[in-house]
């Protein structure tokens, strides 16, 4: 496909071993180990999935079991971007970045996977991607979606970032220490004292615009003794864990690992196996 | 298969506004949005403020709707006051659109266009539930970056004449300051959403290179923007161009259906590579903060050789150089509105969206009439020769040096090259803008000296280029074959990049001119790529240092490459 003034809306890109759809924490531990890996994603922040669902809590370094994830720790620590097991959410997306480029990712941002067929002969994928400059196209060994999609969804939660004076100031009611029981809304301190995150659990059919429109109604309306806290963003996606079945691959999904140590851990240990 | 009347690709600034309109007019709309949000750069890309006028009914309305409801919301409010928040704004616009009747698709990211000759009859794409397609008797391309045209075979305009570049970018984040909301939206290099690996590393590079040694509660982080921050992509070759070099003499085009309201606010701190005109206008005459009136024709958002799709956003057709105004988030609106409304006309009417006269586009229309518009341009521009003379003599000619320039007349100022400084300085800029060897002796008195000098633009801040630098420039605008030894010693010094980067353009503007010059130059070239030197670089505004060497080289090498052919114009626009 090529425009009236020749240029190219539609190429052939080289060859991968492993093509991965979402730039995630999962993708890039597994390509931190792996070579001849590309990983495609829509958006242009790698490890959105939580950073725009504004993780606050990761787990311990102590259960880590690669050095990839280690080194990830380490480099969220240096920045202060961590205090315990709390975490400043936004440090995520630049972290990502430094990431990607240290160990030299195949990366491709702005780039949505339209198809994947399979070729018969050779069992070799045939993928076709959207980008900014039009219609890429590339051949894989095999594929793994880190992405979850639409259907099957267990659990959901539309969040929004806070911003207050102290969560030292918030309800013992409104924290979810260990974070279960999942079913109305609670509030997770974030690195800083001011910070914090809104979990708001909704039902898996809920879409972007009546979860917007519900978080705000919810928040007009929040009690005194939470007053003081004002909502900084609203998250720019959905926190979403899935059910084994029947969701197939359900194990590569970067969400369902909670926090983004523990998923980039998993991709990284996939490599490795 | 769905049909609509009018399929919207792109909730951002532009197309929601598409959309409202169309559907205000009765028709069944489908809006796709590749993100979760509508409201783009003014939506997620957390931009409160307007740069220019906000003078669409619709988008006032909104506006006021969400300021009221930003009062007892809970959210942290915009730092600048009379800002609406932006996160709110995007509950605002969802509401407007469900209410209208808008079908709305968040994660919907276009692949194709159906098509029936040059007509295009329907739009696929790819969402979170997998392949869809419908059709619709119109299609407007909202999505900034033009990629509906691409894929449905449109033309394309050039960026910056000698390289492409287009404008630098901004990698947005949201933090604290002062107790309030407000984006970080500082350059953060040049992309090209042309080129996906090159669009990627520079995202990586941005974000990565804006990790702070320690992340700080005080200005703490919220979150970084979906939205590359892109200030130009690509250009539309429309029915109708909007081109710099007539804008700012003055020459308007009838009929106009939006108003830009702007500066030609370049991002480019390499000037001395940008198109000519834009040099002359911005640097020499000192107007890059002149703010102006510029017309928006209908036909500047149809494609040339295409019926059935309207561009609405940035990819309209203006030129690289007009471009660098006709981008903000007021006029993206209006000139989305406009596409709404034409996209319904068209498709009521079933004619092809070309053939629809401004006169039908009711309802969208600018406030002002296009004679106030003018008369508000032709204002900024000083009449009387003393009161040119008297500016001339400041540190800030105001507009003195274009208005001169306009009028034409060189007799206003060759008494002024035996007075002070400023206002010989400033008298052979403008004598050198009307080609006149006047001006030869004290531009290479400047240059010679490597003059230090620094005038003031209409914001009272610094020109970033010395007198020293903008007469070297000129001394090869105006072919001054005198000053040629002069030109390779400012070049071989490598004093600053400006220095470097004007005497650059003075020698290979010179060559190509003079055939006498070019097998000299061409060693000189040679020379310089063969050896250590090193272009000195400059700090863009987000810190980062830029690499004049890497772009002068490979510019040269082009210019190498192309000495004999026709290619080398591109070096002298």
């Amino acid at each position: 496909m090529i425009s009236a003034n020749g240029e190219d809306a539609e190429k052939i890109m080289k060859n991968f071993s492993t093509f991965i759809n979402g730039a995630t924490f999962w993708a890039i531990g597994f390509a931190s180990v792996k070579s001849d890996v590309l990983i495609a994603d829509t958006g242009i922040n790698p490890g959105h999935e939580f950073a725009d669902t504004f993780c606050t809590r990761i787990v311990g370094p102590e259960k880590l079991k690669t050095a990839a994830a280690e080194s990830f720790y380490r480099y969220l620590k240096q920045h202060n971007a961590l205090c315990g097991n709390r975490l400043h959410p936004a440090a995520l997306i630049p972290a990502a970045c430094a990431f990607i480029l240290e160990h030299k990712i195949n990366t491709l941002l702005n780039a949505t996977m339209i198809d994947d067929s399979v070729n018969k002969m050779d069992n070799s994928h045939q993928i076709t991607l959207m980008t900014s400059g039009g219609v890429r196209k590339l051949s894989a060994g095999c594929v793994i979606d880190t992405l979850i999609p639409a259907g099957n969804i267990r659990y959901k939660e539309f969040n929004a970032i806070l911003h207050g004076v102290s969560h030292e100031t918030i309800p013992e009611k409104w924290l979810n220490a260990d974070e279960k029981d999942r079913m109305t809304p609670f509030i997770s301190p974030g690195r800083f004292r001011s910070e914090a995150v809104l979990h708001f659990p909704c039902p898996a059919d809920m879409d972007y615009i009546e979860a917007r429109f519900e978080l705000e109604k919810f928040w007009r309306a929040r009690p005194a003794e939470i007053a003081e806290w004002k909502i900084a963003l609203m998250a720019r996606e959905f926190f979403e864990i899935t059910g084994k079945t029947p969701n197939p691959g359900h194990e590569y999904f970067s969400k369902n690992f909670g926090d983004p140590l523990s998923a980039l851990d998993a991709g990284a240990m996939e490599a490795m196996r | 298969m769905k049909k609509y009347d009018v399929i919207v690709a792109g909730g951002g600034t532009a197309g929601v506004f598409a959309a409202l309109s169309a559907a205000r007019e009765g028709m069944k709309v489908l809006l796709l949005e590749k993100n979760t949000a509508c409201g783009g750069i003014g939506g997620d890309g957390a931009v409160a403020p307007y740069y220019d006028r906000n003078d669409l009914a619709l988008s006032i309305d909104l506006d006021m709707e969400t300021a009221a409801r930003q009062q007892d919301a809970g959210f942290l409010l915009p730092l600048k006051n009379n800002c609406i928040s932006t996160e709110l704004m995007k509950g605002t616009l969802e509401r407007h659109l469900i209410r209208s009747g808008v079908k709305v698709i968040y994660q919907a990211v276009v692949t194709g266009v159906e098509k029936k000759g040059k007509l295009i009859t329907g739009v696929s794409w790819h969402d979170r539930e997998g392949k869809h397609s419908a059709s619709a008797t119109v299609t407007i391309d909202a999505t900034a970056d033009g990629i509906l045209l691409l894929l449905a075979g449109a033309n394309f305009l050039p960026g910056r004449q000698m390289d492409n570049a287009r404008q630098p970018y901004s990698r947005i984040f949201t933090y604290l300051a002062d107790g309030k909301l407000w984006n970080y939206g500082g350059d953060a290099g040049y992309i090209d959403p042309d080129d996906p690996e090159k669009f990627t590393g520079e995202c990586l590079r941005s974000a990565a290179g804006q990790i702070p040694e320690a992340f700080m509660e005080k200005e703490k982080r919220f979150g970084y923007s979906p939205l590359a921050g892109v200030r130009e992509g690509r250009h539309l070759a429309g029915v109708q161009t909007i081109r710099f070099k007539e804008v700012i003499r003055g020459i308007q085009y009838s009929s106009p259906v939006a108003w830009e309201y702007a500066n030609f606010d370049s991002h480019s701190i390499d000037m001395a590579l940008e198109d000519d005109e834009v040099f002359l206008f911005s640097v020499v005459a000192m107007q890059w903060g002149t703010r102006m009136n510029i017309a928006i024709p209908l036909g500047a958002l149809i494609p040339a050789g295409l019926d059935g799709i309207i561009a609405a956003g940035r990819m309209i057709s203006a030129d690289h150089a007009a471009s660098q105004a006709v981008r903000m988030k007021g006029c993206m609106k209006h000139i989305g509105a406009v596409a709404g409304v034409l996209a319904a006309v068209a498709a009521k009417h079933d004619v092809p969206v070309s053939a629809v006269s401004p006169d039908e586009i009711t309802g969208v229309l600018p406030a002002g009439s296009a004679d106030e518009m003018l008369r508000y341009n032709e204002e900024l521009w000083m009449k009387e020769p003393d009161e040119i003379r008297e500016y001339l003599r400041r540190k800030n000619p105001g507009s003195a040096i274009w208005s001169v320039y306009l009028l034409g007349k060189k007799e206003y100022l060759y008494d002024l090259l035996n007075e002070s400084d400023f206002a010989r300085n400033h008298a052979a800029f403008a004598l050198a803008l009307m080609h006149d060897d006047k001006a030869l002796p004290v531009l290479r008195e400047l240059a010679g000296r490597r003059d230090e000098t620094f005038s003031e633009t209409l914001r009272n801040e610094p020109v970033r280029e010395s007198h020293g630098v903008i007469a070297t420039y000129l001394l090869g605008y105006l072919d001054d074959m005198e000053s040629f030894s002069l030109l390779k010693e400012i070049f071989t010094e490598k004093r600053d990049f400006f220095f470097t980067a004007a005497a650059w353009r003075s020698i290979i503007r010179m060559a190509n001119k003079n055939a006498c010059l070019r097998e000299s130059a061409g060693r000189f070239m040679r020379k310089f790529l063969a050896g250590d030197d090193v272009v000195p670089g400059f700090t863009c505004y987000c810190g980062e240092l830029y690499d004049a060497s890497g772009k002068i080289k490979a510019l040269t090498g082009k210019w190498l490459k192309s000495i004999s052919g026709s290619d080398r114009k591109i070096f002298d626009q």
